[in-house]
């Protein structure tokens, strides 16, 4: 079974007369351990559908099933513990919780996704040593480089071993050494922990380290291209 | 814990935002400390002085006479009576009693020299007098009343007023129960200097046997039995039980906060004033919360965006921010509470002088020299949690309105 189905989902944003079909019947499938990427051109779609692979929002028509369970018939609370026990996200802006530290920041999510309060400090650790922040921990996000800060944001996403993590322009405010350092830490995590990626991007960098392509363009995907 | 590690440190991000509120929030607990320490003080030694000097705890006699004697009227011989022994017993009897004195109580004009002056004369048994009153204590000069003596003890205001002094010749000028009107004479014995004004100037004792004689009145007849009680609550408890057992009697019986009706309405307004004053600052703190509370959501907006993504309900959002609402109540009130603590103790160690600022016996209000503060630790208590609990409350609309934000627009907000 498909980790993600998508089956004919559009997405119409405004109301009455004004109306715009961001999404015009998107079907797509992402098995586990994929590692794929989503790229067009601004207002194609790609952080629409991201939205609702997310399960951040909902689809006008059609479904988006993530592990057999249909977000468009969850309610808040039932989203909410689905990305939690779920999904990972990482986004350009980092968006670490500045009054906490880089250990703190990754123990918080494993502490809200975790469910008999089992002890989260070791793997928290673990989780930053992973992505060579073992000697940062007790850093505040002021304190750190903006390559650090994603890499906070991969191991955040990383340490409660979701299902799917969504990665939305994850190197766009980054330089291309810092970049380059940041996918090669995916693509490992990836490997490792067999753990599903889609990333949103511009960046043909990006699109180097893909393993399937998906392009695009008013609202509907028109190019899957898997490469080995 | 996070989320209250989070709200914690939240209220550090910005620094003076926080203490502002806090702040006002302080101020509103230290003035409600201050006014409420002042007030209990206040009242304490008010109702200790018409306790000690006017009205005791208790007081029984027939309803027109306390009823004109409280209303300042002329006193009626009329409405004396001879109080029977079981009525004595009774009294007696009560839980907590002390002691009982009677008093024979009339107006008069009080004379020396060419001048006049309208007081209450309160003739006495100087042999229980002293057991239930604590006058004779404040003799400055001479002394007091003795049975079978005319002289008068007079209060320190009168006594300047006529320019009298100790041996000086008095004249009092009265009807007596036959509406005739007569006199008595005599030396001044005494002159007391109590810390009631209405007292210093307004009263003068003498002893019953010669009122008595003066007045025409039978053997025995008196006004008042006034009662002490071991404390103030047993005194209001034992006189509604003696009221009860008096039922539809020819007698009334008061505590002496029935005959202190002025004082009872200023310690109610006072009460109230304090009150408003809180509600007044409290208000302005709220608003001050609710401001914080929308102003942080707008600033975090992404936060709260990536907080959704995480997996945080909406109700886990809501109590970061009641929290950190929480959090300013608490500083706040720690802060008023600290302050309101240093000043209680400065107002019981030193007390005010009222008289530096005006002159309370205008008011009608029986004390002069200095109030104490009084402690009320549960005071202290109440204001620290309500305060909490009013930051909690206050946050409560815009926590809500800052949790629900779309994830979808939050996140991606610039």
């Amino acid at each position: 079974m498909a980790l993600l189905e998508l089956e004919g989902v559009k997405k119409i944003y405004g109301q009455g007369e004004i109306k715009v079909e961001a999404l015009r019947g998107v079907d797509l499938e992402i098995g586990v351990g994929e590692f794929s990427t989503l790229f067009g051109p601004s207002g194609s779609g790609k952080t629409t559908l991201l939205n609702l692979i997310g399960a951040l929002d909902k689809p006008t028509e059609g479904s988006v099933r993530l592990n057999g369970m249909n977000i468009g018939e969850m309610n808040k609370n039932k989203l909410a513990m689905l990305r939690r026990e779920n999904l990972g996200f990482i986004f350009q802006d980092f968006n670490l919780i500045p009054v906490l530290t880089a250990f703190e920041n990754v123990e918080f999510a494993l502490k809200i996704a975790s469910k008999n309060g089992a002890p989260t400090g070791e793997k928290a650790r673990e989780v930053l040593e992973m992505v060579g922040l073992g000697d940062k921990l007790h850093r505040r996000p002021r304190e750190l480089s903006g390559g650090q800060k994603q890499r906070v944001a991969i191991a955040r996403a990383l340490v409660k071993e979701p299902k799917l993590i969504l990665a939305d322009e994850p190197t766009a405010n980054l330089d291309s050494d810092t970049a380059r350092g940041i996918l090669e830490i995916m693509v490992r995590m990836n490997k490792e922990l067999n753990t599903t990626f889609i990333f949103s991007t511009h960046d043909p960098m990006v699109m180097e380290y893909a393993r399937r392509l998906l392009e695009i363009r008013d609202g509907r995907i028109t190019r899957d291209e898997r490469r080995e | 814990m996070y989320l209250l590690r989070i709200a914690l440190r939240n209220l550090f991000r910005r620094k003076g935002r926080t203490f502002l509120i806090a702040g006002i929030l302080t101020l509103a607990v230290f003035l409600f400390l201050w006014l409420e320490s002042f007030m209990i003080g206040f009242m304490d030694v008010s109702f200790g002085n018409i306790i000690d000097f006017e009205t005791p705890h208790i007081e029984v006699g027939r309803e027109g006479f306390l009823e004109d004697a409280q209303k300042g009227r002329e006193l009626p011989l009329a409405e004396t009576f001879t109080p029977g022994e079981e009525l004595v017993e009774e009294i007696e009897a009560r839980e907590g009693f002390v002691a009982l004195t009677p008093i024979l109580e009339f107006s008069a004009d009080f004379i020396a020299g060419r001048h006049q002056f309208p007081v209450r004369v309160r003739s006495i048994d100087p042999q229980s007098f002293g057991d239930v009153f604590r006058n004779q204590e404040y003799l400055i000069s001479g002394e007091f009343v003795e049975t079978g003596d005319p002289g008068i003890v007079i209060g320190r205001e009168l006594g300047r007023f006529f320019n009298l002094e100790v041996g000086d010749f008095y004249t009092l000028r009265f009807q007596d129960s036959g509406g005739s009107f007569n006199t008595m004479q005599g030396e001044v014995r005494g002159i007391v200097n109590v810390p009631h004004p209405e007292m210093n100037l307004g009263t003068v004792f003498v002893a019953r046997d010669q009122a008595q004689a003066a007045l025409g009145l039978e053997e025995g007849k008196i006004s008042q039995i006034m009662v002490r009680m071991g404390n103030r609550d047993i005194g209001r408890k034992e006189a509604q039980n003696l009221s009860g057992l008096l039922g539809n009697g020819d007698l009334t019986v008061r505590s002496y906060r029935e005959g202190a009706e002025i004082l009872v309405h200023l310690e109610t307004w006072g009460f109230i004033e304090t009150y408003f004053i809180l509600a007044l600052f409290l208000l302005v703190g709220a608003i001050g919360i609710i401001s914080v509370v929308v102003l942080a959501a707008i600033e975090r907006v992404k936060e709260i965006g990536m907080m959704k993504a995480m997996g945080l309900k909406e109700s886990e959002i809501v109590r970061i921010f009641i929290l950190e609402a929480g959090g300013i109540g608490a500083v706040g009130g720690l802060m008023g509470c600290l302050l309101g603590g240093i000043t209680v103790f400065l107002m019981k160690a030193y007390g005010i002088n009222m008289e530096a600022f005006f002159d309370l016996s205008e008011f009608g209000v029986p004390m002069v020299g200095r109030i104490y503060g009084a402690w009320n630790p549960i005071s202290f208590f109440l204001i620290f949690v309500f305060v909490i609990l009013l930051s909690m409350v206050a946050s409560l609309i815009p926590s809500y309105w800052a949790a629900r934000k779309d994830p979808v627009v939050a996140i991606r907000d610039r």
